[in-house]
């Protein structure tokens, strides 16, 4: 009895230390989507690719203009995704790759349907490159609150207005 | 979406460019093919897009996987043909640079591969016989008004300008003497 009772204790300990150890790891774990703006390059989150399972190609610039990403068509009909790393204050690694998700989807809409794209579709781009995000990371609401924030301030003046945007994102399925 | 605004840009400044490069390269049409004076090649052989946006600086670029390389440019930052032509020469001169376009340099390293990039973009635009004597001078005067860019990886506009003349020193034979004035080039 006095065996199984210290081996129990044992066991106890080392759970406990090891859920500890866990615990502090995961503190001390840096929030990925929440990182600065410097760690931001990366081939592998920044890919996109078309309806056709070809890869988009995706420039890194730092420019004054105030989108952060858009997608260009060259002389030869190819789309080209910007993402735009020039510092700007209160936009993180998050909103950036939100926005180039969304433009990402938004070109994958332009090039299957070959037509001039409507608000409707660039919510449904908006639902689409949230769900993308969500299955990438584990997303909170904190994270959700900042890239309505930032549809907000970025998604844009003409064809839609960052609020419409912002406000229709509360709508999207999960 | 910005791709849609951007068409009719294209279209608009693709068939100017052909326009201009056609009524520029004439002279030259008997060495040159119209397709290798006005396009740019990486030493990779491969093309790069041309992108024609406006509101954006003109740049050089590799796409972040490295498998496509674009060249911006912004035809509202220059109404005279010739600074375009230099500017697209230039941006296509960083291509053939050691290591290419997209990879990470210390500041004084960037400093020098802009006034290389200079120096082959005129030299390269000089022999493709797309250079006039007034566009020469145009240029030298639209470059030295330049203001050293606030990261400093450009210099200022005189030392630009000087290093661009000594480039062309040897090379002012291929300089275009202008119809109408039938002026030459004297340093």
């Amino acid at each position: 009895m006095r065996v199984f009772m210290s081996r129990a204790r044992v066991l106890l300990m080392s759970g406990l230390a090891v859920a500890t150890v866990q615990g502090v790891v995961g503190a001390a774990a840096p929030d990925v989507l929440a990182q600065p703006v410097k760690v931001w390059k990366s081939r592998k989150i920044y890919n996109c690719r078309d309806h056709t399972g070809r890869p988009l190609p995706v420039y890194f610039t730092h420019s004054k203009v105030r989108r952060l990403a858009w997608a260009s068509l060259s002389l030869n009909k190819r789309v080209h995704l910007f993402v735009n790393g020039r510092p700007k204050p209160g936009v993180r690694r998050l909103g950036r790759i939100y926005m180039l998700f969304s433009v990402c989807e938004l070109a994958r809409d332009f090039l299957r349907k070959r037509r001039r794209l409507t608000k409707q579709d660039y919510m449904a781009a908006d639902c689409r490159a949230w769900r993308r995000m969500s299955r990438r990371w584990p997303t909170t609401a904190a994270h959700r609150r900042e890239v309505v924030r930032m549809l907000t301030e970025f998604g844009g003046r003409r064809r839609i207005t960052g609020y419409e945007r912002a406000q229709r994102l509360d709508q999207c399925r999960p | 979406m910005p791709a849609l605004k951007v068409i009719p840009l294209v279209v608009a400044g693709l068939a100017t460019l052909v326009s201009a490069a056609v009524m520029a390269v004439a002279p030259a049409a008997a060495q040159y093919r119209l397709r290798d004076v006005v396009s740019c090649r990486t030493p990779q052989g491969e093309r790069p897009d041309l992108v024609v946006t406006r509101n954006m600086g003109a740049g050089a670029r590799r796409s972040l996987d490295g498998t496509r390389t674009v060249i911006v440019l912004n035809p509202r930052q220059h109404k005279v043909w010739a600074m375009r032509i230099a500017v697209y020469f230039h941006e296509c001169a960083h291509f053939s640079q050691p290591g290419g376009v997209g990879v990470k340099r210390t500041t004084p390293e960037r400093r020098r591969l802009e006034l290389r990039a200079d120096c082959v973009g005129i030299r390269t635009m000089a022999r493709a016989g797309l250079l006039s004597h007034s566009g020469w001078r145009y240029i030298l005067r639209r470059v030295y008004g330049l203001r050293e860019s606030r990261s400093r990886t450009h210099p200022a506009g005189p030392v630009r300008a000087a290093n661009m003349r000594r480039c062309m020193q040897r090379l002012g034979h291929l300089i275009r003497p202008d119809y109408r004035t039938r002026r030459v080039t004297r340093w």
